[in-house]
């Protein structure tokens, strides 16, 4: 059975379809990767899958509950939670206090206990920063966690973003290009994370532009192209698939080797 | 700390309930009773503002708990206990729907909007009122104010906001403030982390509007002729002004800038005519020198004072090997 199900799932703005008739199966456990040129529609694959867009048509199923047309914050509710490409963080807050705003969905005590400090809420915020620093801790953040987001070094801010999409506590992680812009061994952290993210149960959504990345981490892989599925398969597959190299490189190449 | 905060709070809030012993100017009183009632105003609104939505209708909900006030006690006949804290109902209620109606607005489309809806209820009370003042009856008296002295109004007011700032500052040390503050910061990235900013929003609002329209259910009886005009936008600014002159970025902001601007206006001369201009005057040289508000007055000066080529090469020394590590 597939974890997250997404049925011809078509998105237009104005007259272009960002998103045109795309079906995909993501099943549990497994690091899925999303390729494709520049403007073919990964990333409103992504806003469309956890609700930031509406849909044209389409459905989208994830763990046996239709989330179609559910707010994002719904969405994340029920354990489909993404990062984003360019803002990762809450800039003016320090990096602890932007992992403990990520644990909003594991507080239990409500907001007027909460506002009161209550003794069970007092209990339930010391808990949760606990919790919080054990979880920067597993993620090597722990000598950031007092300075401001801000000024953190890009990667670190990267790495933070996965971290508070941690704490929220998903089953599917969508990861929007996490190493875009990281030097090489800020890149290879990544790809230990990811790894280390799908050891601890979590299934992983992948989109990358960086070709070493996907070929190091996704069992599968979709490659999306003008909005419609091009193909998909494994990284050797996909690395010798001759409509994918044509997408890519704008040519047939004749003899191919392995991927580059 | 804990303690010397406590016993501070303690000092300023009998010193703030015996001053009518000492003072015996009932226009000392008077400035004092509506210095409370804009503070009031003024720290709520910048909870809303806080979340990042422009709200310039802070005086409707004023208006909204003042008129329900006194068309309760006056045409309906009940207790003004029982009144008062309908009055913060309805405004909150009201503020609710507002919120609901306008939730997929944001900037300054909502920004119109509320100055839209400001006229909206202060033409309500022109056709209702016919465009003349009404007189409210005073309050019923309960415990021991039974409101025949302004002093009696004054204990009231300082009882209020002192309840109100007490519940906004225990909001500030939650973890509802730092949802506000990350919902202002950057909105999808706060609702993929599943918060429900748009209910965070609206029950900021109406929160805040209750508290205003308690402060109109204050306000009209005290004035005992309330009219239209006392709800104008020019007044739902001047709320504005009081946060940014103070400071938004504080909880103390607001209350500073409303303690200022009432004052100020009436140690100068030929206030009525002057007010505008002054609150134009000090609004500019609050933008020009403290884009902070006046909170940031003391941390300013320090600044100004004390950095030296000195500190510039320490700041210089501790910040580079941080951005060198990775």
């Amino acid at each position: 059975m597939s974890f997250l199900e997404v049925t011809s799932l078509t998105k237009k703005f104005g007259g272009l379809s960002a998103l045109l008739d795309v079906s995909l199966k993501v099943r549990k456990g497994e690091i899925l990767g999303i390729i494709g040129p520049n403007g073919a529609g990964k990333s409103t694959l992504f806003n469309t899958i956890t609700g930031f867009h509406k849909p044209n048509s389409g459905k989208v199923v994830f763990d046996g509950k239709s989330i179609t047309d559910m707010k994002p914050n719904r969405v994340a509710a029920l354990g489909l939670v993404r990062t984003w490409q360019l803002i990762h963080v809450i800039s003016p807050k320090t990096a602890l206090e932007n992992v403990l705003l990520s644990f909003h969905l594991q507080h239990r005590v409500g907001i007027f206990p909460s506002v009161l400090n209550t003794k069970t809420a007092y209990r339930e915020k010391l808990s949760i920063q606990v919790e919080a620093l054990e979880l920067m801790e597993d993620m090597g953040l722990t000598e950031y966690k007092d300075e401001i987001a801000a000024s953190l070094p890009y990667g670190v801010q990267r790495i933070l973003g996965i971290c508070m999409a941690l704490a929220t506590k998903p089953k599917l992680l969508l990861l929007d290009e996490p190493t875009a812009g990281l030097s090489g061994a800020e890149t290879a952290k990544i790809i230990e994370y990811i790894h280390g993210i799908r050891k601890n149960g979590i299934t992983v959504m992948l989109v990358e532009h960086d070709m070493k990345v996907i070929m190091n981490t996704c069992d599968r892989i979709i490659v999306l192209n003008f909005g419609t599925k091009l193909a998909e398969g494994t990284p050797q597959e996909i690395s010798k698939n001759q409509t994918v190299i044509k997408a890519y490189l704008g040519f047939e190449t004749k003899n191919n080797d392995d991927s580059a | 700390m804990q303690i010397p905060k406590k016993v501070f709070a303690v000092i300023v809030i009998g010193i703030l309930l015996l001053l009518p012993q000492w003072i015996e100017s009932l226009y000392i009183l008077n400035l004092l009773i509506f210095v409370g009632l804009n503070i009031i105003l003024a720290s709520t609104n910048r909870l809303i503002l806080r979340t990042g939505v422009w709200f310039m209708g802070h005086i409707a909900f004023y208006a909204i708990g003042a008129y329900v006030a006194l068309l309760g006690t006056k045409y309906l006949g009940l207790n003004y206990w029982l009144v008062f804290p309908l009055s913060g109902m309805i405004s909150g209620l009201v503020a609710l729907l507002f919120g609901y109606a306008t939730s997929r607005l944001s900037g300054i489309p909502f920004a119109i909007l509320t100055v839209a809806f400001v006229e909206v209820v202060r033409l309500t009370i022109v056709k209702v009122a016919s465009g003349r003042p009404v007189s409210c009856p005073a309050p019923d008296p309960i415990l021991f104010f039974d409101f025949s002295q302004k002093d009696h109004y004054y204990y009231f007011v300082v009882i209020l906001t002192i309840a109100i700032i007490y519940l906004l500052y225990l909001i500030e040390n939650s973890r509802v403030a730092r949802t506000i503050n990350a919902i202002h910061e950057n909105e999808p990235l706060t609702e993929s982390l599943g918060i429900n900013c748009i209910r965070y929003k609206i029950a900021i609002i109406s929160f805040s509007c209750a508290c205003a329209g308690l402060a109109g259910a204050v306000f009209a009886p005290y004035v005992t002729v309330v009219g239209h005009t006392s709800f104008n936008l020019n007044a739902s600014i001047i709320i504005l002004i009081y946060v940014v002159v103070g400071g938004i970025g504080s909880l103390w902001g607001p209350i500073l800038g409303a303690m200022f601007l009432t004052i100020l206006p009436e140690l100068l001369p030929g206030r009525a005519s002057m007010q505008n201009i002054i609150y134009a005057a000090t609004v500019l040289a609050s933008l020009f020198f403290l884009p902070g508000g006046l909170v940031s007055l003391p941390e300013t000066i320090r600044k100004k004072r004390f950095v030296t080529a000195l500190q510039l090469l320490k700041q210089k020394k501790t910040k580079t090997p941080k951005n060198i590590k990775k």
